[in-house]
């Protein structure tokens, strides 16, 4: 797993490929943390090359998602697979999380 | 795809990665679609990632062996470890309706391996010890999904 960051204006993209499991999600966990811990509260995960997501990597999101939007920010996601969809509607994760078929698209939403 | 194999390693994280690939080889190789593929790496690696966290427990000296069996578009995989018995069938259901502020993370990883595999079966194989046989038909990637 690898993840990049690039920053749109005030909004976080972080590029992440890969996988997503118990190995990896930890240093995804520590990307998203030390961006939200520098004051950077809209985030959105690129899930483009991302290939295969497990319970670990949820876990992850929701971590996430609940210290942004504690700050008024969010965790938005971009780009998923039709696989990885899957796993997040199977957990009731589609609920909760704003997902966008592009990383433009979920930029575009926190204007 | 091959029609059996067997691998057996040390229940430790590092091996996860080997534990997973070896049971997913056939899948591959049958050309079966990405979501398939997706659904049995998910199932297989997160029973095994159970067995290291919590079925081990830090416990040295365990190991998981892995059995592959495929018939007729149909792939079996057992998983055998030695670990305290645990039933997964008795895990509580994770909470996946909650809104965002009370949703908790736990339990999803067996509620997934559930819902991905047609068929998870626990045995226990005695005072300790489990088996998990995880089953799913495997149909070529253009194949339209079975009707339930």
């Amino acid at each position: 797993m690898n993840a990049s960051v690039e920053g749109r204006g005030d909004v976080i993209i972080v590029h992440i490929a890969g996988s997503v499991d118990g190995l990896t999600a930890e240093d995804l966990q520590r990307v998203f943390s030390s961006e939200v811990e520098a004051g950077h509260h809209k985030l959105v995960a690129d899930f483009g090359a991302v290939d295969y997501t497990s319970s670990a990597g949820l876990r992850v999101l929701l971590a996430t998602l609940k210290q942004t939007r504690s700050r008024d920010g969010d965790l938005r996601l971009a780009a998923l697979r039709p696989e990885v969809h899957k796993v997040l509607e199977l957990s009731g994760f589609t609920g909760i999380l704003r997902v966008f078929p592009t990383v433009d698209d979920a930029v575009r939403s926190f204007r | 795809m091959s029609p059996s194999g067997r691998i057996v390693r040390p229940a430790r994280r590092e091996y996860l990665p080997e534990l997973v690939e070896f049971a997913t080889q056939g899948v591959r190789e049958s050309g079966a679609g990405a979501e398939t593929l997706h659904d049995i790496r998910l199932a297989v690696s997160e029973v095994c990632a159970n067995v290291v966290e919590h079925g081990y427990a830090g416990e040295p000296g365990g190991s998981i062996t892995i059995e592959t069996a495929a018939t007729a578009g149909r792939l079996v995989v057992r998983i055998e470890d030695d670990a305290p018995v645990f039933d997964p069938s008795l895990v509580s259901p994770p909470d996946i309706g909650s809104d965002w502020e009370r949703r908790e993370p736990g339990h999803l990883g067996w509620h997934l391996v559930y819902r991905v595999m047609d068929e998870v079966r626990h045995e226990p194989r005695g005072e300790r010890g489990n088996v998990v046989i995880l089953a799913k038909r495997i149909g070529p990637a253009s194949a339209p999904a079975p009707e339930t």
